[in-house]
């Protein structure tokens, strides 16, 4: 257990595991926000329209007339 | 870690069975987050940029992007250090990266290098930690 082993083959080892690691945890990180952008925006984009009048459903909600009949 | 073990039989052992994993547990996350900031921001400015005509893309990238972009950024630092920490935890069921080390050295009984594992793994969890901070402070 004690003292870690530090052998050059060893350290090629934990070298080639650790920079997968942190491909993945990048690539997974860059992708997953992307991904969730839309995803976050499309769960208010309902309230955002109808604030924006954009909803022609209701346009009693909206805070100013909608500019289309 | 169970989304890592759907992932893992679903398309077999390695590195991109543990991104997917980490993919899906990152989106729910972060769009949740997003979802609450959108709500919570000035409707204001987005009222000002529908009343120049602008189409509904443009509203969502003029009028609501730039108030939840610090708060965005903040969100995404918090992952990639949460993922930097995840990664080595999918690696354990398969996921590949230093996990999967991890396990075959633990398997071996070569504890030596276990200890050596488990310390670098410390080391980049801190320099994510730091780094992620520094990310933070610098866009708020």
């Amino acid at each position: 257990m004690f003292p870690p082993n530090f052998a050059h083959d060893k350290l090629e080892l934990l070298y080639h595991g650790m920079t997968e690691s942190l491909q993945i945890a990048i690539i997974a990180t860059v992708a997953g926000v992307l991904l969730s952008l839309p995803l976050g925006l499309d769960g208010r984009a309902q309230s955002v329209a109808v604030a924006a009048g954009l909803d022609r459903a209701r346009p009693d909600r909206a805070r100013f007339a909608p500019s289309t009949p | 870690m169970i989304i890592a073990i759907l992932f893992v039989k679903a398309v077999g052992f390695g590195a991109l069975a543990g991104m997917l994993a980490l993919i899906v547990a990152s989106l729910g996350f972060i769009s949740k987050l997003v979802a609450e900031a959108v709500e919570e921001m000035s409707m204001r400015q987005v009222e000002a940029v529908r009343a120049t005509g602008a189409p509904f893309l443009s509203l969502v990238i003029m009028g609501v992007l730039p108030q939840v972009m610090p708060r965005f950024i903040g969100f995404s630092a918090y992952q990639l250090d949460s993922n930097l920490r995840n990664s080595a935890l999918v690696g354990l069921v398969g996921g590949g990266g230093i996990g999967a080390t991890l396990f075959t050295a633990f398997q071996r009984f070569d504890y030596d290098f276990v200890l050596t594992i488990v310390l670098a793994i410390i080391a980049i969890v801190m320099v994510g930690e730091v780094l992620s901070g520094w990310m933070r402070r610098l866009f708020q």
